[in-house]
């Protein structure tokens, strides 16, 4: 027994579900007489037609559904304190920054020939001794400390005391109207 | 139009599957349940050897099983060939479980000293003998039988429902029908080849 038909027999199974013998034109009752005899041809054409006939069958039953699942969350009794707690943790853990992103069309650039700081002011300060010896050291207020200068002889020859004219002796000079600044440090 | 419900009478068997994931599942079941359930108590009595306890169950077991693999179904098929995919299936475990006793409608009890002496068989004689020939196939020839014949398949459907070859589908009920002539010449020798014709 072949798994495959031959094509005499597809042809002879498609005979048999198309009618009797009788019924069959006359090259089609050649090829059957070919193949069996004409009472086994329409005993298999009446097994065809019959077996949708021998099973009465009665109305299927009501089908009966599953039950369904509770659902967990309906079953939860939450106090009162653990639900706040819930929602003020969510509310912690899940908002969200607002972010303003702005586009700048033209950007702006800043130049600057000097900067300073004002809390980084240097004095220079000189100190005249015995009217020839000065000694030139920087002092500041800021904080953290810059670097200053140690505090050396001058080498330069600076005018006398006496004539520099200033109004408050032994004042800072920064307050000094004739204060200037070059290089960051104020002379 | 929203909030209204579509009636449920006039979805396809296709979209009836998907309503399963859905809140309406349970309608949809019902509704395929309704449709097919005959069709397939059929299918399972004659597969059964006429077991109606035993059909009615495995029509029960199909419907929650449409109901568990509804994500399975391919929606580019059809519903009706892979709900008789599971069908066949469920009758291969069925058989493996060789749990097939209480023949129903007499086809064990049938009484082989039936008066033949008429020389021609009745037709419910013949439907009764055809009935102990058909249970008497093997489970593979019978399959294919029940398909074609009873079920009215095409060979192509089949071939989808059995996963095989249509050429392997044709032979098998091929000789599922050979198998039943002989089987029913057996059972009345003298009758054999030039009886079986109805009144």
């Amino acid at each position: 027994m072949g798994a495959q038909l031959n094509k005499e027999q597809e042809q002879l199974l498609a005979l048999q579900e198309k009618s009797f013998f009788a019924d069959l034109t006359a090259e089609e009752q050649t090829f059957v007489l070919r193949q069996t005899s004409q009472d086994a041809f329409d005993e298999a054409r009446m097994v065809l037609t019959e077996s949708k006939a021998i099973y009465s069958v009665p109305e299927a039953r009501p089908l009966v559904l599953p039950a369904a699942a509770p659902s967990r969350f309906r079953l939860m009794v939450v106090p009162f304190s653990s639900a706040a707690a819930a929602a003020l943790l969510t509310f912690i853990f899940f908002r969200k920054e607002t972010i303003i992103v702005q586009t700048v069309d033209k950007p702006i650039y800043l130049t600057a020939d000097t900067v300073y700081l004002k809390d980084k002011i240097v004095d220079t300060v000189i100190e005249y001794r015995e009217g020839k010896t000065i000694y030139v050291h920087e002092k500041t207020n800021a904080h953290p400390n810059i670097k200053l200068s140690e505090k050396v002889k001058s080498n330069e020859i600076l005018p006398p005391l006496t004539t520099l004219g200033l109004k408050n002796r032994g004042e800072s000079m920064r307050e000094d109207n004739l204060v200037g600044i070059m290089d960051g440090v104020f002379y | 139009m929203f909030g209204l419900k579509k009636d449920i009478h006039s979805f396809t068997d296709e979209a009836l599957i998907q309503l399963l994931s859905t809140r309406r599942c349970n309608e949809a079941l019902t509704e395929i349940h309704a449709r097919y359930s005959k069709k397939v108590l059929g299918f399972f009595l004659r597969m059964t050897k006429g077991n109606r306890e035993k059909s009615h169950d495995l029509v029960q077991d199909l419907f929650l099983r449409i109901l568990e693999k509804h994500h399975l179904f391919d929606p580019t098929k059809r519903f009706y060939t892979w709900m008789y995919a599971i069908a066949s299936n469920m009758v291969k475990s069925s058989f493996r479980e060789k749990n097939h006793e209480g023949i129903e409608e007499g086809s064990k009890a049938f009484d082989f000293h039936h008066d033949f002496s008429d020389n021609r068989l009745d037709r419910e004689v013949f439907q009764r003998l055809l009935k102990v020939a058909i249970e008497q196939l093997e489970e593979h020839h019978r399959l294919a039988f029940v398909l074609r014949y009873m079920e009215e398949m095409s060979v192509k459907e089949i071939a989808e429902i059995i996963e095989q070859p249509e050429g392997t589908v044709k032979s098998r009920i091929f000789y599922a029908t050979k198998k039943i002539t002989q089987a029913l010449n057996e059972f009345i020798p003298e009758q054999a080849g030039q009886h079986f014709k109805l009144s």
